[in-house]
């Protein structure tokens, strides 16, 4: 078998070669080996791609140079490609600017000028010119993986590069495919680490390196998760606790980690122009095709010529957790002007606009039924930034968050022919201060949602609940916006980030007080702020990572979480920094209350941001309901943790130090069991519990049962 | 006589009577105390000596108010409908007090110096600083405070 392939491959090579030395090219030559059409799948950082004209050949996959999937493909991970019909170069762009070049008939294709041979050459069937992919995608530093008969292309991490820079540590950490990235910071008596994750990438570069660049010691990278959708983790070590900010190189596919002892030492080490804690899942923009009687007028005039068909199936889903496949209203693969990166786009340009945060209205709401699904059809009046999130069986609720939208008349329910949809709702979340419209759908089943803008106009955003289910690998959340054609001219690097909520499955815990800082203090029943907030929060945190959460704690030990001889400010700001740079779901801030006068009992809740009082009461009332302690009511307040973290903060004041009712109930650890499990029972009220991955069952906590 | 009384009175800088308010513990209930001044107290000076007297606590003790810590000191400064409220001493030092009585005293402080007419507004610094919290803190207090801050 392997004799009679390797046969062909020479006849084919052969017959290249005569081909191509009887240039120009016709169809009338139509020479080439057989190319099998296939069902085989196709996925690209979990994200499917569909090909028009996906084939194999002997024995791999191969596909029409200007198939849509192939652009799809390339987008995902930054490249673009350039070919003209009738011509024997196919030039590929990496998104770090390298070059790949095929040539029609060679079984070498050319690298960044390096040569790298090929199993066979591009060849013609017919007038159309086949790629064979799996040498494509090693080309553009992809692993190759099988899955379910298909391909699965992995980004990879290549390199993990520290650097010192003046007072801060700087460790740059480049992929071959732009990077969306979650950070979390573990900070003990003896570790503090620094990790920051990669989801949908793998790396080939796994192991441990020492670093001697100032705080760090050494960095760990490591691979974890199915094969098809690995997550890639670099570990860095620290010398001692610090505080950090990421952000986006260049076109995306690299991040400089900075590693600073304070916050003000890495405030002037960050240029203010330089995005910090840029670790978003990005909803790449796709181009919904027009309904053939879409209700709402277009507001913008629709393009001179129509537009190229995009099947239904080209651009997929929901599934996306990462920037890629920008479709702008220009539809994939239009134009095919190397000198228009319509295609390229690094998740930052998607977030760069003049003016991205202007507050817009949404006119008008309507509902039709689409070849593919039931559509959504908001029209805006200008661009709008969006955050999405999809929770898991058996919860499959969806909601999308217009931000800084403010919803004309009333809020309205729609109806879906899907038998699995059982309610649609736009209706205005929060006004004030923040405005943010949400759209919330409530199946039977998962869902799988497409998020776009209509073909041809632009300020109208659709929202698209597909027939189908959602892939395995779907994302569960991710953010994007709809003012992506002004990218061009943006330089992505200069944009102010949007507030990353990028891990729905994240809640950051933060034991109030700590190390230089004891808080209060209850001498006569051995009581100490700070060691109560910390017992607290790990039992807190146990019972959350039961219900399937994932938990990161500001301090775990009694120490400052911040420089002990950085300023109280300092020491606040370090704890929101951690919250916001895990792009944390909800932040849970544990304090003791104290009076002069021993009479005060009982506990608060507090919030500041008014859309949170909702969260501060459910857990208010699910810690009075848990341990018996009087209830004090929850009460809006600027307390520093809950007014600087960026995603919903409440501070909960558990009980009274200084009340010797308070005091012997806080002595107690049955007390403090009944506290955290309460606490926790909140936030799985409030928040309908973790989201976890479809298809898996969510893990339970048992009322009342007692923390593992 | 009786037109004399009719006739209302010139306006005076004199306030015999002002209000110091005090936050009742455990609660944000404010707890407004009388106290007579000089009829020479205006501006500045009379804004300095409600302070003073709020920093002293109320003329009968009592603990069911919240009180600055012993030994803490205040200046008051006033441009336009601004004050601003130095505060020094022990407060400036390390506050171990608890979340309500941190709110309180501050709820006391604004409603106390805003009850001056023409003053709305009460910038707090710290030794002389604008800083973010008391050290040792959780309340905001790097922006102005007005009544409105406190408003539920």
């Amino acid at each position: 078998m392997t004799a009679i392939v390797w046969i062909g491959r020479v006849l084919l090579a052969l017959l290249c070669a005569l081909t191509c030395s009887l240039a120009p090219l016709t169809p009338a030559i139509a020479l080439g080996p057989m190319v099998t059409p296939t069902q085989a799948q196709v996925w690209v950082l979990g994200r499917q791609i569909a090909f028009a004209h996906l084939g194999i050949t002997y024995g791999d996959p191969v596909t029409q140079v200007d198939d849509p999937g192939l652009h799809a493909m390339l987008a995902t991970v930054g490249a673009r490609s350039s070919w003209q019909p009738g011509t024997r170069f196919v030039a590929i762009t990496r998104g770090d600017g390298k070059l790949i070049t095929f040539t029609l008939g060679s079984d070498a294709m050319s690298v960044d000028g390096v040569p790298v041979s090929m199993p066979f050459a591009p060849f013609n069937s017919g007038p159309e010119l086949y790629l064979p992919l799996v040498p494509l995608a090693k080309a553009l530093d992809l692993g190759v993986r099988g899955f379910r008969g298909g391909y699965v292309f992995v980004p990879q991490i290549v390199s993990v590069t520290p650097r010192r820079e003046g007072s801060v540590t700087i460790v740059r950490i480049e992929g071959s495919a732009p990077l969306t990235w979650h950070s979390s910071y573990a900070n003990s008596a003896r570790a503090h680490t620094l990790t920051v994750s990669f989801p949908g990438f793998g790396t080939d570069a796994a192991g441990s390196q020492p670093i001697a660049a100032g705080l760090a010691t050494g960095a760990d990278v490591s691979e974890s998760g199915p094969p098809g959708y690995p997550t890639t983790a670099v570990s860095i070590s620290l010398k001692h606790a610090a505080t950090f900010a990421s952000h986006r190189v260049g076109a995306g596919a690299a991040v400089d980690v900075v590693i600073a002892r304070d916050s003000a030492q890495l405030r002037a080490a960050t240029p203010a122009s330089t995005p910090s804690s840029v670790h978003v899942a990005v909803t790449p923009l796709q181009t919904l095709p027009a309904m053939p009687k879409n209700t709402p007028a277009p507001p913008t005039p629709a393009p001179a010529s129509p537009s190229p068909a995009i099947e239904p199936t080209a651009l997929t889903s929901s599934s996306p957790v990462v920037p890629s496949g920008v479709a702008t209203a220009e539809p994939l693969g239009a134009g095919a002007s190397p000198s228009v990166p319509s295609s390229s786009a690094s998740p930052l340009s998607l977030l760069a606009s003049p003016s991205p945060l202007t507050m817009q209205k949404i006119t008008d709401v309507s509902v039709a039924e689409a070849p593919t699904g039931t559509r959504i059809t908001l029209t805006l009046t200008g661009p709008v930034a969006f955050e999405w999130h999809r929770l898991g069986d058996p919860d499959d609720r969806y909601w999308l968050d217009i931000d800084r939208a403010v919803l004309v008349g009333a809020a309205q329910t729609l109806q879906s022919k899907l038998a699995f949809i059982k309610e649609i709702k736009v209706s205005q979340h929060a006004l004030d201060p923040d405005q943010v419209v949400r759209v919330s759908i409530t199946p039977t089943q998962a869902i799988d949602v497409r998020v776009g803008t209509i073909a041809g106009s632009p300020n109208q955003l659709g929202i698209e609940i597909e027939n189908q289910p959602p892939a395995p690998d779907a994302a569960l959340a991710g953010i994007g916006n709809t003012f992506v054609t002004a990218q061009a001219s943006a330089p992505p690097s200069t944009q102010p980030a949007l507030p990353a909520r990028a891990d729905p499955t994240l809640i950051v815990i933060d034991p109030g007080h700590g190390g230089s800082d004891p808080g209060s203090l209850n001498t006569g029943y051995g009581l100490t702020e700070s060691h109560v907030t910390l017992d607290i929060a790990e039992r807190l945190e146990a019972d959350l990572k039961h219900q399937g959460w994932h938990v990161v704690m500001t301090r775990d030990g009694d120490y400052d979480v911040g420089d002990p001889n950085g300023t109280d400010a300092q020491e606040l700001q370090a704890r929101c920094d951690v919250a916001n740079a895990a792009g944390a779901r909800l932040f849970v801030s544990v304090h003791i209350n104290s009076s002069v006068s021993s009479a005060p009992n009982g506990g608060t809740t507090y919030y500041w941001h008014p859309t949170d009082r909702a969260l501060a009461q459910t857990v208010q009332n699910d810690m009075i309901t848990a341990s018996g302690i009087t209830d004090d009511g929850v009460i809006r307040n600027n307390f520093y943790v809950i007014h600087h973290t960026m995603m919903p903060s409440i501070l909960v004041e558990v009980a009274y130090l200084s009340n010797p009712h308070d005091a012997t109930l806080l002595a107690r650890q049955s007390f403090l069991d009944q506290v955290a499990a309460g606490i926790a029972r909140g936030i799985a009220d409030f928040t309908g519990g973790p989201p976890s991955p479809v298809g898996q069952a969510r893990p339970q906590h048992p009322p009342g049962a007692p923390k593992p | 006589m009786a037109a004399a009384a009719c006739t209302p009175k010139p306006q005076s800088p004199v306030q015999p009577e002002v209000n110091v308010y005090f936050c009742k513990v455990g609660s944000d209930a404010l707890v407004p105390t009388p106290f007579s001044v000089d009829k020479s107290l205006v501006g500045s000076r009379l804004e300095n000596a409600l302070v003073a007297q709020l920093l002293a606590g109320p003329a009968v003790p009592t603990s069911t108010v919240v009180q600055f810590p012993a030994g803490t000191t205040a200046t008051v400064d006033l441009e336009g409908d601004l004050a601003t409220v130095d505060l020094n001493g022990s407060i400036a030092k390390a506050y171990r007090g608890g979340a309500s009585d941190e709110i309180g005293l501050f709820k006391s402080l604004t409603y106390t110096v805003t009850s001056v007419g023409g003053i709305a507004r009460v910038q707090v610094t710290i030794a002389g600083r604008k800083v973010p919290t008391l050290p040792g803190g959780e309340f905001e207090i790097d922006e102005p405070l007005t009544r409105e801050t406190f408003a539920q």
